[in-house]
């Protein structure tokens, strides 16, 4: 397979499209629910305030489907209430490649869903939120701020999930490889570098980092306090924010690690 | 092999079930009557179960039968012209989306999710 430069220097394989990564990258495995399981990750022992500055990045691939969305992350209330989602939506289903895919954020409380078309399957996206503003970037091209209100919502009892959404089995339709919570805004400067290298190489810098999931591989944890031990993946920011995976197949805890390892991963 | 099993709540049993899943069952909704409802490796399954579905699939298809389709919000979402109804079904509430140019009569929603859970 050869090898080809377009007009704008990206370097891209001949039997392939778009803008993809420069080369055989390490991420691996990714996290991946399928679309026959309900499973999704959960933290146990985050400590997250959403009134603070933060920073949510993650590296995905949405697998073609029927389905119109595929979710990365959210942040929801106890009631399923979904507060900020980043997701994708497929506005032309009629396309066999599935390449004309758009990206967005929604805020349910508000009318905050902005849209941008993309043109790849493998892609780099954040929530950067610095002080009362919340920009959303999937790409190079995308930079913008939707006057996200942080006033409006109780903000006690919200949770972080990856690979989850509140619409049912259909959605989550992704591959995710890579998780990031910083508790700062990230630069401009940290996140160009994180997209435009494309050899998935670690972040720049894990200062003030909560969550780093490479999601390779199911590992038991303890997670302490009425949980106890669960099937999860390892956080490697050194927090120990270990996320917990949920709606496994009831049985041991050798018998769910196993499922999930055989069942929930996916090269990227 | 993952197994999904049910049982009317009123005739539930905590101890006819194996201890390792025994306090792993949910409830559930279907047709206006509750369920316990267990999904586990297929050993775990014995003639206490009054349901037993070999797939996922097959037993959200089961759901889909008896859904609550009583509308309870509607909203739209004019930027990719669509409708967003919400049901009072506790396993499918949506928000579900529907290509539309205009704004919808109740009659237009009704019809959509008929068509939607037929």
């Amino acid at each position: 397979m050869g090898i080809l430069a377009n007009n704008e220097g990206k370097i891209l394989r001949s039997n392939q499209t778009g803008d993809i990564l420069k080369q055989n990258y390490n991420f691996g495995n990714g996290f991946y629910k399928g679309e026959t399981t309900n499973c999704y990750i959960d933290f146990p022992n985050l400590m997250f305030n959403i009134q603070n500055d933060f920073s949510l990045i993650t590296w995905f691939k949405s697998v073609q489907s029927d389905d119109a969305f595929s979710f990365q992350w959210l942040i929801r209330d106890d009631l399923d209430n979904c507060f900020l989602s980043s997701y994708r939506v497929n506005t032309n289903k009629s396309l066999i490649s599935g390449d004309s895919w758009n990206s967005a954020f929604n805020n349910s409380y508000g009318s905050n869903t902005i849209n941008d078309t993309i043109s790849t399957g493998k892609t780099l996206t954040a929530a950067i939120k610095s002080g009362s503003s919340l920009t959303q970037r999937s790409d190079l091209k995308t930079n913008f701020n939707p006057s996200f209100n942080f006033q409006n919502t109780n903000y006690t009892d919200l949770y972080l999930n990856v690979g989850n959404a509140t619409g049912g089995l259909k959605y989550n339709i992704s591959i995710i490889p890579y998780f990031l919570l910083y508790s700062r805004a990230i630069s401009d400067s940290e996140y160009i570098y994180l997209f435009n290298n494309k050899l998935s190489n670690p972040p720049l810098s894990l200062f003030a980092s909560d969550i780093y999931l490479k999601n390779d591989i199911a590992e038991l944890f303890d997670f302490g306090g009425t949980i106890g031990q669960a099937v999860g993946v390892r956080d490697f920011s050194g927090n120990n924010n270990h996320g917990r995976i949920l709606n496994l197949p009831a049985g041991t805890l050798q018998e769910q690690l196993d499922y999930a390892n055989a069942n929930l991963f996916e090269l990227w | 092999m993952v197994k999904t099993g049910l049982i009317k709540s009123d005739n539930f049993n905590y101890e006819n079930y194996s201890e390792i899943v025994r306090n792993s069952f949910k409830e559930v909704i279907q047709s206006g009557i509750t369920y316990k409802v267990l999904t586990a490796f297929d050993h775990y399954f014995n003639e206490h179960f009054e349901l037993i579905f070999e797939s996922n699939e097959g037993y959200q298809e089961w759901l889909k039968l008896g859904v609550d389709k009583t509308i309870t919000k509607v909203e739209y979402d004019w930027d990719n012209n669509l409708a967003l109804i919400t049901i009072s079904d506790t396993n499918f509430p949506g928000p579900h989306e529907f290509e539309c140019a205009g704004t919808w009569t109740d009659e237009d929603c009704k019809n959509a999710i008929n068509n939607k859970f037929d």
